[in-house]
């Protein structure tokens, strides 16, 4: 959890303005599970009913002729006179009949959901966009930006009311990466949708949460993918879409202070929903590592069992006619003999006479 | 937020996981083998090292743990060209030794790869201007 006790507030040129109590709701414990299960529930709540004519197939006073006629036992439509007389009826199997398990308008379509479940989601979805870590795993673009949560001051965003200013806005505070992922992503949807008026699939971008009391929703719902919302009214489909956690929040400042009242704290309860304080999470300190590793379970943990075997040390050997060491080892005579060498060198300018010539190739004899 | 906490949230489906024919890698930035993995993943560790090539150089960066809240300055980036592969990898050496021993096989296994893959593109820029 993000233990930070404030969090900076950036202007339109992305320097630091102030700063903001971090709000408990950013620290509460983060539920994947529910999320997931709330938003398949939730999902459900805008579908409208669907479904064959409830009639249709059924229209016909067909009866089957039963056996003895040498034709199967379908129903057929009686009289003479039409093609249509004689031939089978209602089955799904037959023409002009009734589907097979037609569907009825009288399908479950919503879902209740319970209160406390649905603010856990919420809770846990906003608790989840202040991790850098969860907004980037769900593919959003923030390696620019300067902190999470980012929480811009409300000057130099709620007096923006022109798309264009809001477009300039993200690209300042490095949050445009995002909406360019988004126009990038735009492709034709796959399957039976893209006939149905639903032809184009975006990703998601950034969600600008505000306290709704200014324009700025008109500026920016134009930008792909960016979406707005009301601190007072938040919708676990924009904070978690796909009920995926980690939804990149760009906050008004004013919106971001309200978060307390709208949430509550630990201590605090909430002055907006009935009754409501924030849960809390099971274990302070999830940090599995930081426990094992802790003093008061090493103390009390027996010794490990396994020894680690370290690798033998090899013995590195090197060649005495290249290194002088090794040859000093072996021969304590050799630094005398190579200085002799030296001096015994060759020269192109000098000649070497006779004499020296023989010692140096004595001298090389007994050093190969 | 407690690195385990983390990866038990985003092992099982992440924008970067990468699910193919039964295998299971991930490309995240700072993952050092593409490994879908908790010792590798880019996500959930605190100590992140990355090494990658970015316009014909190599970048090497580390993440700073205290900075985790701030992607702009989260990492501490230092950028080598191809030329000299043996500063560099002295340089990935001694940082992660210092920062993420249990890494540094990793680290210096991926720059290989990489200057290995800058070379390749080199050569084969240099064939084809000299076909041109």
């Amino acid at each position: 959890m993000t233990t930070r006790p404030f969090v900076q507030v950036f202007d339109a040129e992305n320097k630091v303005v102030g700063k903001v109590r971090l709000p408990s709701v950013l620290t509460t414990p983060i539920r994947p599970d529910l999320v997931n299960f709330v938003h398949t529930q939730i999902n459900k709540n805008d579908r409208q009913a669907y479904g064959a004519a409830p009639y249709a197939g059924e229209q016909t006073s067909a009866e089957s002729w039963g056996t003895g006629r040498a034709v199967a036992r379908i129903p057929r439509v009686p009289g003479s006179g039409t093609h249509r007389s004689g031939q089978g009826a209602f089955g799904n199997m037959c023409r002009g009949g009734r589907m097979y398990g037609p569907n009825k308008t009288w399908r479950r379509w919503n879902r209740k959901v319970n209160v406390n479940q649905k603010r856990y989601a919420v809770v846990s979805a906003l608790a989840a966009s202040a991790v850098p870590a969860l907004v980037m795993a769900r593919g959003h673009r923030i390696s620019g930006i300067n902190e999470v949560p980012l929480v811009i001051a409300n000057e130099s965003i709620e007096t923006v009311n022109k798309t264009k200013a809001a477009v300039a806005l993200l690209k300042k505070v490095n949050a445009y990466a995002d909406v360019e992922k988004v126009i990038d992503s735009k492709h034709i949807r796959a399957g039976a949708g893209k006939s149905r008026n639903r032809r184009y699939k975006v990703r998601k971008g950034p969600l600008v949460v505000t306290t709704g009391k200014s324009k700025l929703a008109l500026a920016f719902r134009n930008i792909p993918g960016v979406e707005i919302a009301n601190v007072q009214r938040l919708n676990l489909l924009k904070l978690a879409p796909g009920g995926h956690l980690g939804r990149f929040i760009i906050w008004t400042k004013s919106a971001f202070e309200q978060l307390d009242q709208v949430f509550g704290t630990f201590e605090k309860k909430s002055t907006q929903k009935k009754g409501y304080t924030l849960p809390r999470p099971v274990m302070a300190n999830a940090d599995v590592v930081r426990l094992v590793s802790s003093d008061e379970i090493q103390a009390a943990v027996n010794a490990s069992k396994i020894v680690v075997k370290r690798p033998t040390t090899t013995v590195r050997r090197s060649n005495p006619l290249k290194n002088v060491a090794a040859m000093v080892k072996l021969n304590p005579a050799a630094v005398s003999t190579r200085r002799t060498q030296v001096v015994s060198k060759k020269s192109k300018s000098l000649k070497v006479n006779k004499k020296n010539q023989l010692r140096s190739k004595l001298v090389g004899a007994t050093l190969a | 937020m407690s690195s385990d906490l983390i990866w038990n949230i985003v092992k099982k489906n992440n924008a970067f996981k990468i699910e193919r024919n039964g295998t299971v890698l991930s490309c995240e930035p700072g993952n050092l083998r593409n490994k879908h993995s908790i010792k590798y993943s880019g996500l959930a560790r605190k100590n992140v090292i990355d090494v990658a090539a970015q316009n014909g150089k190599i970048v090497v960066s580390s993440r700073v743990v205290k900075k985790v809240a701030f992607p702009a300055t989260a990492n501490k980036t230092t950028t080598f060209t191809t030329n000299n592969s043996r500063k560099t990898a002295r340089f990935v050496k001694t940082l992660a030794t210092q920062y993420a021993p249990e890494l540094r096989a990793a680290a210096l296994g991926r720059l290989n790869r990489v200057q290995s893959s800058l070379k390749a593109a080199k050569l084969a820029q240099a064939r084809k201007a000299k076909k041109n």
